[in-house]
């Protein structure tokens, strides 16, 4: 590895209790590692755990999930989550900013809050700083913003004020949860620059989850493939688009939609898969490069 | 400031429904199959003095003016008379209904703040111990009926050990007093409050999960907001919202919210008059309070409306449109 890894979590495996007995794996077995300064793509349908190993990162899981893992460091200091552990300088934007901010509280009232949650400042400083970093956000108008409600701005303002809330944290790892999926098609041009600008600037690590490869292609130095809870292939750009070797990554391709008229959308086809499901221990990663591995099964090898 | 139009405006609206509903109250009671001279007159009268009766009263007059009658009296204030003990109804209103007031509004309040605590602490620990054991008591509290509970307590305070007297709301020579009347008030206050209180929070409980399932919720949690900040910073306030729709509801049990508990402790309110009202055919006396519990119903929905205005800034800006 060229890089040092800003994070990284071995062995991560998270599942949801059912009921008492009954439980349903839907992270298996995973390793992850994010190099630092990049922008690192996650790709899958929807389902694949995307958003499930965003949240057990985050330390957000849902009550009735169980999460364990081996190694979890982060700039090579291994983390705890344990309560009076100090909070990990990561901050996370969803995937749809209409529901995002409290419908009753100002937008100031949100950034003003995370503000003096992290630093000792008063209600004037604090006021002072989020204007500053709305106005880098590039929202017009941000001392109006301030005193607006969530409703009162669009879609796109919304999630720009979202930004805003991650960077007051001062994170060194941001994660964009799908962050343009609910919004229209050129709003997601602007904030997609917008993350790619605040990246360079703000000497940030990104992971982009996301299902559009459009995305990935224009935006991230390394993509991970996820299905059915498990990390399929990995590697950077170029060789996840012209190398792929995974039979899931080239189903998912081939998904893409192309702007040819009458074309029919192309649906992945699931039994392209190996047969019968593989458990865990019939499957291996197999190295390619120094950055591109690929998962397989054992026998195939042989 | 819009809200004060969007107010205007729902007030306007108000008034022809309380015109129509005094209309129905009128009719219904018409449709009885007795009225006013059944009991004033003899079976022995002759038809003559029947009729002369009717006159005097205005019985024989067509419906439509009698109701024109009836509703301009009530728009003076006047609504009319005890057919039994020939007493204006509106003065023997204006003694009850403070009375009522005094009981219920302490009654209903202290159980909006018991529901607003429980239904927030039982909604944040959802699923454990002190949920489960909120969510009996308060099944307990919604099965038992009223005046049984009610008269347990008169037989465990009251009788058993003696510390509250059983009935009424002053003991007589000491009208003044206000300590005598809060010995008098604590039993009925509490049977109602224990009445009012586990609806209340179910409701509350039930709106707590349901913003706690919210995706802000969640964002906050990613912001590392703990829980207590996320509960007395975001969620208590969203979850007011629904509770002013309950407070704007309940309104009209400032009349009729205590019937049976008034007429068990022999509370001087508008609940036993109101059953001797029933019992006697007293129809004026039912048409009034009828009308008033119907136009605090109405009133109550303006009322939560506004006040809902007030607290949801995405209402008010609607309004301004």
């Amino acid at each position: 590895m060229t890089k040092q890894p800003i994070l990284e979590l071995k062995e991560l495996n998270v599942a949801l209790l059912e009921d008492k007995i009954q439980q349903t794996e839907i992270i298996k077995n995973i390793d992850i590692k994010i190099p630092k300064g990049e922008i690192v793509g996650i790709v899958g349908e929807s389902g694949s755990g995307k958003s499930m190993t965003m949240r057990a990162i985050m330390d957000i899981l849902p009550e009735n999930a169980q999460r364990n893992f081996s190694t979890f460091t982060f700039e090579g200091e291994p983390v705890s989550f344990a309560k009076a552990s100090k909070r990990l300088p990561i901050s996370m934007i969803f995937q749809d900013p209409m529901t995002s901010l409290n419908p009753l509280r100002k937008i100031g009232y949100h950034l003003i809050e995370v503000i003096r949650r992290q630093q000792k400042l008063s209600k004037k400083a604090a006021k002072k700083l989020a204007i500053q970093e709305l106005e880098k956000v590039g929202l017009t108008n941000p001392e109006k913003r301030m005193t607006q409600y969530p409703h009162e701005l669009s879609g796109g303002m919304r999630q720009r004020v979202m930004i805003a809330m991650a960077l007051l944290v001062k994170p060194k790892l941001l994660i964009a949860d799908e962050p343009t999926t609910a919004l229209d098609v050129t709003i997601q041009a602007q904030i997609l620059t917008l993350i790619q600008k605040l990246q360079k600037e703000e000497d940030l690590t990104v992971v982009l989850v996301t299902h559009d490869f459009g995305i990935v292609a224009g935006m991230c130095q390394s993509v991970k493939v996820m299905y059915q809870g498990e990390i399929v292939e990995e590697g950077t750009t170029d060789e996840i688009f012209y190398q792929s070797q995974h039979p899931y990554t080239k189903e998912l391709l081939k998904a893409v939609p192309t702007v040819e008229k009458g074309q029919r959308l192309y649906a992945i086809q699931h039994q392209l898969e190996t047969g019968e499901p593989l458990t865990a221990a019939q499957k291996e990663f197999r190295q390619l490069s120094e950055t591109h591995r690929v998962q397989v099964a054992k026998e195939r090898r042989a | 400031m819009t809200t004060s139009k969007y107010i205007g405006k729902r007030i306007l609206q108000v008034i022809p429904l309380l015109l129509i509903i005094s209309f129905i109250v009128f009719f219904m009671i018409h449709l009885a199959p007795y009225d006013v001279i059944d009991s004033i007159t003899t079976p022995n009268m002759s038809k003559e003095t029947v009729a002369l009766m009717k006159a005097k009263y205005g019985l024989d007059q067509p419906f439509i003016i009698q109701y024109g009658k009836w509703l301009l009296n009530i728009l003076h204030g006047d609504f009319g008379y005890s057919v039994v003990s020939q007493h204006s109804i509106s003065n023997e209103l204006a003694t009850r209904i403070p009375n009522t007031i005094k009981l219920i509004l302490p009654s209903y309040f202290t159980a909006l703040v018991l529901a607003i605590v429980l239904g927030l602490f039982a909604g944040a620990n959802k699923g454990k111990r002190i949920d489960r054991w909120i969510d009996g008591i308060c099944s307990i509290g919604i099965s038992m009926p009223t005046f049984w509970f009610a008269m347990l307590v008169i037989y465990i305070l009251g009788y058993y050990l003696n510390i509250f007297p059983i009935i009424g709301m002053h003991t007589i020579g000491s009208e003044n007093s206000f300590r005598d009347f809060l010995r008098h008030f604590f039993m009925p206050y509490f049977v109602l409050t224990v009445a009012f209180f586990p609806d209340l929070t179910r409701y509350v409980r039930s709106s707590t999960l349901s913003q706690l399932s919210e995706d802000y919720v969640l964002v906050q949690k990613s912001f590392g907001a703990s829980k207590r900040e996320i509960f007395t910073h975001h969620i208590s306030r969203n979850v007011l919202l629904p509770i002013i729709t309950q407070i704007g509801l309940a309104l009209p049990m400032l009349v009729t919210g205590a019937i049976i508990t008034e007429s068990i402790f022999g509370w001087p309110g508008i609940g036993p008059f109101f059953l001797s009202a029933t019992k006697s055919l007293d129809y004026p006396i039912i048409m009034a309070i009828l009308l008033l519990s119907a136009t605090l119903v109405i009133l109550g929905n303006l009322l939560s409306d506004v006040l809902y205005a007030i607290v949801d800034p995405r209402i008010r800006k609607e309004g301004s449109r």
